[in-house]
């Protein structure tokens, strides 16, 4: 048997982690809302029996309120799944059942998985499944998914309710006289219209008008015009009498009126509690500290700097390991390759581009794992929570926190799922503002980059350095936000409910399945998309190559050092093999492409190497670090035996904290790598905003960098 | 023979670049910043072998008229408790 299984529930109600333990997926899981912003699919074989397990982003209700809402009941009414396994958080069952009620309401085929009932009985809540399923009518089945508990009895009752094929009776909730009578007539009038069939139960149908559902009354217009004024007349007027008599709305009244039922219903011993309902539980008490109005900030300030610290300091050794490992590479391959082009593509291309994004793998790996300790405590859902406020002064939602964070708010995340994130906004507005924002956040690929200078320029101040970046990164994208809202995309603010998870411990399985899954991903895009952008950047910075003209006058150069075996004629010979090196770099087209923008870029002090850097930095941000890389390792008379980038950087006499600086913030800001942009057209649906954002950025990027440089000047740093 | 060598090398790595590039504007993919997890899972829906899965997300798209949704009250989040 074939069959189609839906996962839904509230957001944070643990179902893409079942949906993990039931399909042997990877997806990522995070103690936050809004994790899912898609619909995923995955296969499980259950007893003969093949199940496609789709996991649904999560929706607190089935109104059209957000885009997660809508996706998930079309994914219901037009897919419809042959069972729905609706995800219950057990320790917070009456808000859960919420959206149960209304799953009841549309007639779906369920399945109720009474999820985290460890956590519940920890905080002394036990519920009677076998009560709550005697009343639901449906199956209810106890599991914990993060342990794989109960997953086998879910997918029992799962395949027995495909197999059952009975039509469930859709529940019917009374909504009190006013409501019910309307609902009648309007029922009456769908089923003698078969009024959209497709879109749930006639009294389903009806209630979404009493609401004022925006898809449902469109889907009408467009099926059965007549129809749709009959129900929107009698909608108005039950609105118009409650507004009268109750001075209510018809969607407050139909809100309250579930909760009654469900309120009615877990007073049927259905839930017992140890302790009294609003006892402060260890979480409360923790967010009395941690999400105070003024420690809170303080506090988020310092776990954000020890988390730097943490990293700088114990990543220092096996970086200069795994650098020390790539120039002896570098040596190997000096030695057994014949001077020529292929030992140049080899050393500085290959060795010298890849090897200085790489060989800050420990960095990042350690910086994933802070990352992930956060995450999966908990901790991130209070930022998350503590910078709402910041953030609506600035027009943006409190739902853009969390894409911030995911595209890098603490260093390490990436731009892409920031901007996927931004689905859960409902305004398109505050979306829009959302994604082109999103980008000034310090994601991954640009880790390494700050690594590189601060290694060269900052390494007594490393960590204070990181924290003033990510600071400058956010103030940044605030401040654009801002301008962006009050100019191209003025509109009004909407509200944001956000439901604070408990704290858990975090699982040393879970933190480093998710440490290595990140740290893996650098490294497999470092030796694909890097190496190829590294090796035709290594070709664009050699041909074409210097004519035979120009290397006459470098030996004529040579020829005319007196011979003698004193270190001066070696110091001179060396002179002229670097002006011979620079020359030919310079001759190539990427040296002209970097000398022809220089006339502007010198205004931040960049020269053309930092140029083709940052041009290459548009296909992904490492190739900054890998093109800058093989840049000096060419500029070199022989660059097996020189240093690393950042001590290639520090001795050369054209670099100082200032043009540092200035390409620091030049990188926060300027235009997204290519993938992020596609996203920002997909998004947005329209190139006009992917070119918006690539030229909006790269603009306010130099702008700042000239200030930052020429400041930087004026006080003596350069 | 070395010139050889290396233009094939440059010209695979150009060639493969093309296709990636062509292949990301076509499906937009995390290409493994290592933010998240999620790196390359538009990939085509293809069968998985037995006991293994296989995800495939699809897209949720904006509204097709660009307007905002309709103003809801915040109580319909949370029932109006």
């Amino acid at each position: 048997m074939k069959a189609t299984i839906a996962l839904a529930g509230n957001p944070n109600s643990g179902k893409t982690t079942l949906f993990n333990a039931l399909t042997g997926a990877r997806q990522h899981v995070g103690n936050y809302p809004g994790v899912t912003v898609e619909t995923k699919e995955g296969v499980c074989a259950s007893g003969g029996d093949e199940l496609r397990i789709v996991d649904l982003p999560g929706t607190y209700s089935l109104t059209a309120y957000s885009l997660e809402e809508i996706v998930t009941r079309d994914f219901l009414t037009g897919r419809k799944p042959d069972v729905v396994v609706d995800v219950v958080d057990a320790s917070n069952l009456e808000r859960n059942l919420y959206l149960t009620v209304q799953f009841l309401e549309m007639g779906l085929p369920l399945v109720l998985c009474l999820n985290m009932v460890d956590a519940a009985r920890n905080r002394g809540i036990d519920v009677d499944a076998h009560r709550l399923s005697e009343l639901l009518g449906v199956e209810v089945v106890p599991a914990v998914a993060r342990t794989g508990k109960g997953k086998e009895e879910l997918l029992g009752a799962a395949v027995r309710k495909v197999r059952a094929s009975s039509a469930r009776e859709p529940l019917v909730i009374s909504y009190g006289n006013d409501l019910d009578e309307a609902l009648g007539d309007m029922e009456a009038l769908i089923r003698s219209r078969a009024f959209l069939p497709g879109a749930g139960p006639a009294r389903w149908v009806a209630l979404k008008f009493l609401e004022e559902d925006a898809e449902i009354l469109k889907q009408g217009e467009a099926s059965d015009p007549a129809a749709a004024a009959l129900l929107r007349e009698t909608a108005a007027r039950v609105a118009t009498h409650l507004a009268r008599t109750l001075d209510i709305e018809p969607e407050a009244l139909i809100s309250d009126q579930r909760y009654g039922y469900i309120h009615a219903l877990l007073r049927e011993g259905v839930v017992r509690r140890q302790h009294e309902e609003n006892r402060m539980y260890v979480s409360d008490r923790i967010d009395r500290f941690l999400t105070h109005r003024l420690l809170g900030p303080l506090v988020m300030l310092a776990v954000v700097m020890g988390l730097y610290r943490f990293m700088f300091t114990y990543s220092e050794r096996p970086v200069e390991w795994v650098e020390a490992i790539f120039a002896w590479l570098g040596r190997l391959a000096s030695a057994h390759l014949p001077a020529g082009m292929l030992r140049s593509l080899v050393v500085s291309g290959v060795i010298d581009g890849v090897g200085g994004v790489l060989s800050f793998v420990p960095l990042i790996l350690l910086m994933f794992f802070g990352i992930a300790l956060l995450e999966d405590s908990g901790y991130l859902a209070r930022v998350a929570y503590m910078l709402d406020r910041v953030f609506r002064i600035f027009g943006l939602h409190g739902n853009s926190v969390m894409a911030f964070i995911v595209a890098g708010g603490i260093a390490g995340g990436c731009a892409v799922p920031g901007v996927m994130a931004a689905r859960t906004l409902r305004s398109p507005r505050e979306r829009l503002a959302t994604l082109l924002t999103v980008p000034f956040m310090n994601c991954g690929a640009k880790l390494p980059v700050f690594a590189v200078l601060i290694a060269a320029f900052f390494a007594e101040a490393r960590e204070t350095v990181m924290l003033t970046i990510t600071l400058i990164s956010w103030a940044g994208a605030l401040l654009a936000a801002k301008l962006l809202r009050s100019t191209v995309i003025r509109g009004p603010a909407t509200p944001f409910v956000m439901e604070l998870p408990p704290y858990r411990v975090p699982t040393l399985r879970g933190l480093l399945i998710h440490t290595w899954e990140r740290t893996w991903q650098y490294i497999k895009k470092a030796g694909t998309v890097i190496l190829a952008i590294a090796i035709v950047l290594w070709a664009m910075m050699t041909f074409p190559a210097l004519s035979d003209s120009h290397y006459e006058r470098f030996e004529r150069e040579r020829a005319v050092i007196p011979a003698s075996a004193s270190t001066e004629r070696a110091g001179e010979l060396e002179a002229v093999g670097r002006a011979e090196a620079e020359a030919a770099l310079r001759y190539s087209v990427a040296g002209r492409i970097g000398g022809a923008l220089e006339r502007v870029t010198r205004w931040a002090g960049f020269d053309w190497r930092t140029n083709i850097a940052l041009l290459g930095g548009f296909g992904a941000k490492e190739v900054v670090v890998s093109t800058l890389g093989t840049a000096y390792s060419l500029g070199e008379v022989d660059p097996a035996e020189s240093g690393g980038l950042a001590e290639r950087l520090a001795a050369n006499p054209e670099w100082n904290r200032a043009v540092a600086w200035s390409l620091i913030i030049f990188t926060i800001f300027y235009a997204p790598c290519s993938v992020t942009v596609v996203c920002i057209v997909r998004e947005a649906g329209s190139w006009k905003w992917g070119a918006f954002s690539v030229l909006f950025n790269t603009a306010v990027a130099f702008a700042l960098a000239v200030l930052v440089y020429q400041a930087g000047v004026a006080l003596g740093a350069g | 023979m070395e010139i050889f060598l290396v233009v094939l090398i440059v010209a695979l790595a150009a060639g493969w670049l093309f296709r990636r590039i062509r292949r990301s504007v076509r499906h937009p993919v995390c290409s493994g910043c290592g933010g998240c997890s999620r790196a390359g899972s538009r990939s085509a829906p293809v069968r998985p072998p037995a006991g293994r899965s296989h995800t495939r997300p699809e897209a949720l798209e904006p509204p097709a008229d660009g307007k905002d949704l309709p103003s809801r009250k915040e109580m319909s989040y949370n029932g109006g408790q």
